[in-house]
């Protein structure tokens, strides 16, 4: 049943509504700004994602090479800490060795904020993921009721996306 | 089929219920578990209680703070951060004109379909974007060396057992 909204590229109602729950940035300093958002999904809705989106479309990449040795956080075998520690060793070896080093980073800021929906979806299609699958999660995320979680429950108003205003993105923790 | 369809239905009201179930507990065992401590936020403290656009900008706000803890003021200022937060792809090429109403919020317009096929957008429209912009777009025209297979067989690995979470 549950694989009928990708094979006929629809999407399931249950899935169109995210909970938002806030996480403090710096703990004990609940700015507005200053506030993470988490978007809290339907576990099949992720799950099947994972399933028909997210592990093939990972095994292609790393099967044929794509993905830079560089990149470290969401890939198998691999922990974005490394990074860090490889940083650290690197800058430890600089100093004992007394050689010059030049060190650029470039930080990709609000990269899932800045995602914008018709791109993302366009680039599955290209590796072959099937239109139907595609069009479910792209109406999804445009029918999308974000509800926020607090510690008083469930809100009971919401915000939804709407044409002077557009959503993007999946969301933080939805992938 | 009637009958497999309402054991499937009873099927998913029970795991529904287990999953109310095991949410009530856990918050009767831990009130103020990190996910659900969220019940106070610090707003600008100024002439209007409204949030932005009618108030002013948090991340440039130079005054006091207050806090409020009423889940309706929660609720609507957390809804304007984040509205803003999840619109912030707007002034990207593809979140904005002329990309966007060319491909669609959806990319699903006949259009996105020309540019999988090899069809560039008209000149009058590739010309005036940014380079990389273009670039990204020749390169979704091309068709890619390496593509899926298709994933009908991963699709009816997806069962109803993965709703339940407790």
């Amino acid at each position: 049943m549950m694989s009928i909204p990708y094979m006929a590229g629809f999407s399931h109602p249950r899935w169109q509504k995210i909970k938002d729950i806030m996480l403090e940035k710096t703990p004990g300093d609940p700015k507005i700004h200053r506030m993470r958002i988490i978007a809290l999904l339907e576990s099949d809705f992720k799950q099947a994602n994972w399933l028909l989106i997210a592990r093939p479309l990972t095994w292609l990449l790393e099967d044929s090479d794509m993905i830079p040795d560089m990149q470290h956080g969401s890939r198998s075998g691999k922990l974005c800490q490394s990074t860090v520690l490889n940083k650290q060793l690197l800058f430890n070896i600089t100093r004992y060795t007394k050689e010059t080093t030049a060190f650029i980073e470039n930080d990709a800021m609000g990269c899932f904020d800045h995602t914008a929906n018709p791109l993302v979806l366009l680039i599955p299609r290209r590796l072959g993921l099937p239109k139907s699958i595609v069009n479910s999660l792209a109406q999804t995320w445009e029918k999308t009721t974000h509800l926020i979680r607090t510690k008083y429950g469930i809100s009971v108003e919401s915000y939804i996306n709407d044409k002077l205003n557009l959503l993007f993105g999946p969301g933080q923790g939805a992938t | 089929m009637e009958t497999s369809i309402r054991k499937e239905v009873k099927q998913l009201k029970l795991q529904d219920a287990r999953r109310k179930m095991f949410d009530k507990i856990r918050t009767t065992l831990n009130p103020s578990s990190k996910i659900s401590s969220f019940f106070r936020i610090d707003v600008p403290s100024c002439h209007t209680n409204s949030p932005i656009p009618e108030g002013p900008d948090p991340k440039l706000w130079k005054g006091p703070w207050k806090f409020i803890t009423n889940p309706t003021d929660i609720t609507r200022h957390v809804s304007a951060a984040n509205h803003r937060q999840y619109g912030q792809a707007k002034d990207t090429p593809f979140g904005s004109e002329p990309l966007l109403p060319l491909y669609g919020y959806n990319a699903d317009t006949p259009e996105a379909d020309d540019l999988l096929e090899g069809h560039l957008p008209p000149p009058s429209i590739l010309d005036n974007l940014y380079l990389e912009t273009a670039a990204i777009l020749s390169s979704l025209a091309r068709p890619s060396p390496h593509r899926l297979a298709a994933p009908t067989a991963e699709i009816h690995k997806i069962n109803l057992l993965t709703r339940t979470k407790p």
